[in-house]
């Protein structure tokens, strides 16, 4: 068990008019190597919930634990702790301030109190594998484009080298091929790494297709956790907490309702599933002929 | 870190005092003020205190609410209470070790001065605590219309204050988060040593700079776009006006004044 949230709750401003119960008894764990799609309506306490990950929040009760320990005990180095679960925030690309790049990715590495030479390796190593080369090393952070901003922000992060990646929104805000970018580098660095990740999205479709386990989050409970297929099995209830289904589900369940069967062990998540599955269907009546 | 700041902070609620007109709760808060100076005896003060803490009952706002702006003013507190416990040598000699005389006149001094800031900061809280920013700024705007007749830019000063104002909880924010994405690399705000601590604050305050300038300018590109012109011919949706509640206001703070003036001179009394 990598990370563990037992029983957490928070509260923002307890006490005060402005109290706000953000986390309520939320319990999960999630073990190393995994792909967690973390989903859930606007203020549903998603981004709280990742600013307890690394301790960034302490919770109001429960607790959350790394590796089998308790991260607000005393013997824990909170900075060990947040080199090792790295949070990528919404726009992270806010967050740069250096004269150059690959000084701005040092940062991190640099807090950890690493010799110069390894905060170099490092950050270079880093922003290679978010797809940024040696032309970018000293240019200014603030004169990149808004997707070479916030990749250069992403490595930033990795060049912590966490364990964990938790990425809130890393999509938010860019074209669709920017997105597609960035999430795909995601998957790489986790397929080719074995990083644990957990994403943070508004998007059922980009869940569907990135992640192998969802966590849904409605008023700050947690209403669903499990593998992403079963999860978007609940398509009723999820519409009704203001979440849907991925579009390739909805085109399924639309056809089923309309009398067309289908088996029921379709790929019904990615396109490629949906496609085959609809092809399939198309020779089977037809007799063979397309 | 910024969370101490009372000033600017609006409680809400529904009381007489919530629901007083800005101007007469401004024009409040200065005779308030006044009056503290005015003071020169305990039982004035005293008076000062029962006032505020009638108000305070009045309006609904916890007391630790009002209180939480003395935190900020300790220090000053404290200074001036030295000060004046080691430099004023009137009354009787309380304390006489090696270079340190305490008197009982500086005793009482300081007492007086630290009463009378305290209430100060108390005053401003709750206009403060019981107003929003935007109500506060209309009073002002309102309230020192008179000023325009020696071209006196009253409308554009209290836009610019309303805007400082509404950015205040903005960047406070901003900064919060930009504060936490630095912390998740390993930042440490806590530095010891004086330069280190300045330095460390390098990248918490230059993004903060940058998204104060940019949100600044989509501000003045969406004033724009609204035809915003300054305050010439610009009329208000929730115009101020006076009702009853606020006369009767005036009258119980030209009352209390009027008392605290009797106070001061009468010629005996502490
Ligand atoms: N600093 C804060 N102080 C007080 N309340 C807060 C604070 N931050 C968040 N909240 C409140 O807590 C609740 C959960 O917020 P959170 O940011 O975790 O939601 P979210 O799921 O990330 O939303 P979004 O999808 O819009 O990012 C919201 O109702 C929000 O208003
Ligand atoms: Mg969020």
């Amino acid at each position: 068990m990598m990370i563990e949230f037992r029983n957490v709750d928070y509260i923002y401003e307890p006490e005060t008019p402005y109290e706000m119960h953000a986390v309520k008894n939320v319990s999960f764990s999630i073990e190393a190597g995994e792909f967690v799609g973390l989903l859930g309506h606007t203020g549903s306490g998603k981004s709280t919930l990742i600013e307890l990950f690394n301790g960034l929040l302490k919770p109001s009760s429960g607790s959350v634990l790394f590796h089998g320990t308790d991260i607000s005990s005393k013997e824990v180095s909170m900075k060990e702790i947040r080199s090792k679960i790295g949070i990528v925030f919404q726009y992270p690309e806010h967050q740069l301030f250096e004269t150059t790049v690959l000084r701005d990715v040092c940062f991190g590495p640099k807090n950890m109190g690493l010799p110069e030479e390894e905060q170099k390796e490092r950050a270079k190593a880093a922003l290679t594998s978010v797809g940024l080369d040696e032309s970018y090393y000293e240019m200014s952070p603030f004169e990149l484009s808004g997707g070479e901003k916030r990749r250069a922000a992403i490595a930033g992060v990795l060049a912590m080298e966490p364990e964990a990646l938790i990425l809130d929104e890393p999509s938010a805000g860019l074209d669709p091929r920017g997105r597609d970018e960035i999430l795909g580098l995601i998957r790489k660095l986790w397929q080719e790494r074995g990083l644990t990740v957990v994403l943070v999205s508004h998007s059922m479709d980009e869940a569907a297709k990135y992640a192998q386990r969802v966590i849904v989050m409605h008023e700050g409970v947690k209403t669903f956790d499990g593998p992403t297929r079963e999860v978007f099995t609940h398509a009723k209830e999820l519409s009704e907490i203001g979440l849907g289904v991925p579009s390739t589900v909805r085109i399924f369940s639309m056809l089923r309702e309309r009398g067309v069967a289908f088996p029921a062990d379709i790929d019904e998540l990615s396109i490629d599933g949906a496609v085959q599955a609809l092809l399939k269907r198309v020779q089977d009546k037809e007799g063979g002929h397309v | 870190m910024f969370k101490d700041i009372t000033l600017g902070q609006y409680y809400p609620g529904e009381s007489v005092i919530h629901k007083l007109d800005p101007r007469t709760k401004l024009s409040g808060t200065m005779l308030f003020l006044i009056s503290l100076f005015i003071n020169d005896k305990f039982i004035g003060l005293g008076l000062a205190l029962l006032f505020l803490a009638t108000m305070v009952k009045i309006s609904g706002v916890p007391a630790r609410f009002i209180t939480r702006g003395l935190k900020g003013i300790f220090l000053i507190v404290l200074i001036t209470v030295l000060f004046s416990v080691f430099y004023v040598n009137t009354g009787t000699l309380l304390v006489d070790f090696w270079i340190f005389k305490i008197y009982s006149g500086g005793l009482s001094n300081a007492a007086f001065i630290a009463i009378r800031i305290m209430l100060l900061v108390l005053g401003s809280s709750l206009m403060t605590l019981t107003t929003t920013p935007t109500r506060l700024t209309d009073g002002l705007e309102k309230g020192l219309r008179c000023l325009n007749i020696i071209h006196f830019p009253v409308h554009s000063l209290a836009m610019i204050m309303s805007i400082a104002l509404r950015f205040i909880p903005i960047l406070t924010q901003e900064m919060n988060k930009i504060q936490k994405a630095q912390m998740a690399r390993g930042a440490d705000f806590e530095k010891r040593g004086f330069l280190r601590r300045i330095r460390g604050f390098v990248p918490l305050l230059v993004p903060l700079i940058i998204s104060a300038f940019r949100r600044a300018a989509d501000l003045a590109q969406a004033m724009d776009a609204r035809c915003y012109h300054g305050g010439k011919g610009r009329t208000k949706m929730k115009p101020l006006r006076y009702a009853r509640r606020d006369f009767i206001g005036y009258l119980v703070l030209f009352s209390f004044l009027a008392l605290t003036i009797v106070i001061r001179i009468m010629p005996y009394g502490y």
